[in-house]
């Protein structure tokens, strides 16, 4: 009888190692953009130099979220807070101040992905809108109306 | 926190010290004696009121009560059937939540040896089948973007069930010739299956936190004989 209730014992240790702290990295997807020539929409265009800034409301100012150089493809953290909307500032050049606008508004869910990874934000019906007075893009075209992963392209910028 | 401690080692170790002043030579001849009993029956029954988690509740946000109401069987198996109702808190690492509701555990145990001059001191191991029937209330959960950010929104109170085993060992001695026992219990306890709104439970009344699916309860109570 005690055998039998020390075999229960040590199974019951052994099953109950797992810590559902630990987090693999599924996190809210970002949106991917990806460049295109506007002269030759298949083909993508490799930006010499990309500054990405997003539109803060608590602060009511655009802070820088990606940089850099070479590049024909980007993805972009959107907010993750319960807004329906985030406003991108693209910059293509280090040295003008110049900048075009493209805004993302949104039906904001979430879905639960572990204890420790907690849940993750979902981009429902997007309707993207490049700013009219945009200097350096000449066309955005939407690949996709939600962001739910990150593997597909969910937008074509046409310089 | 410390003065949590604190009381947790003072309580342990008066029960402790109860329990051995009161401990009785065993006749192993008459133990043998009464295995011999090959009939079912419903003595050496005892109600147990935990007083630990009401005290413990003073210093935490864990406030409840539980009772175990137990009853000889057969030979030295005892049926038990444990009722409780349970409040608590869970806030660690981004996540707030509360709960509260009823626990339920029936199963039973088996005295190791018995005090043959009091049949009712013992030592015992078992097992128990559990259920509760609670409300969680998610009151804050992380939503996590790549880039550091983290946002937090809330769920309304939802009814939740769960299930898990457990195996207590404790012992049961009685205080001075009264008709009181110290009834003690450690219950390790395995979570076996939750309903899940959205999450998986944070809390469960009976369980404790599910972190690991794993948990350590005690029952320090006093046991009425009748």
């Amino acid at each position: 009888m005690m055998y039998r209730f020390s075999c229960v014992f040590i199974l019951f240790f052994l099953f109950s190692c797992q810590d559902k702290d630990v987090c693999d990295e599924v996190k809210s997807p970002k949106l991917i953009v990806v460049f295109k020539k506007q002269e030759s929409p298949t083909e993508n265009k490799i930006m010499s130099y990309i500054k990405v800034s997003r539109f803060n409301a608590d602060t009511s100012a655009y802070e820088e979220i990606y940089t850099g150089e070479q590049v024909d493809s980007i993805s972009l953290p959107l907010w993750v807070s319960q807004v329906s909307e985030t406003k991108l500032r693209f910059y293509t050049n280090s040295n003008i101040a110049s900048y075009d606008d493209v805004s993302l508004t949104y039906t904001p869910e979430v879905e639960y992905t572990s204890r420790g990874c907690g849940f993750k934000r979902l981009y429902k019906n997007i309707t993207y809108n490049l700013t009219s007075s945009a200097t350096s893009i000449q066309q955005i075209n939407p690949q996709e109306t939600e962001i739910i992963d990150e593997s597909k392209t969910h937008l074509f910028i046409n310089f | 926190m410390k003065a949590k401690h604190i009381f947790l080692l003072i309580f342990s170790l008066f029960v402790q010290l109860l329990a051995f002043s009161q401990a009785k030579i065993i006749d192993s001849t008459k133990v043998d004696s009464l295995r011999k009993s090959p009939k079912l029956s419903f003595d050496q029954r005892m109600i147990s009121i935990d007083i630990f988690d009401p005290i413990y509740g003073i210093f935490t946000a864990k406030k409840g009560a539980k009772a175990q109401i137990s009853a000889r069987i057969y030979k030295k198996f005892h049926a038990a059937v444990e009722i409780g109702y349970e409040t608590n808190d869970f806030n660690d690492i981004n996540w707030k939540s509360s709960a509260n509701g009823l626990f339920y555990k029936v199963g039973f145990l088996w005295f190791v040896n018995n005090d043959v001059q009091n049949k009712k001191n013992g030592f015992h191991i078992g097992a128990k089948v559990a259920s509760a029937s609670y409300t969680e209330t998610i009151e804050q959960f992380p939503i996590y973007g790549q880039d550091s950010q983290i946002s937090f929104q809330s769920l309304p109170a939802h009814s939740e069930q769960s299930f898990w085993i457990e195996f207590p060992l404790g012992a049961r001695i009685q205080v001075l010739k009264s008709p009181f026992y110290a009834d003690f219990m450690i219950q390790p306890k395995l979570l076996l299956f939750s309903s899940k709104n959205y999450v998986d439970p944070l809390i469960i009344p009976g369980f404790g936190k599910n972190n690991t699916g794993f948990n350590l309860g005690l029952f320090w109570g006093i046991g009425y004989a009748f």
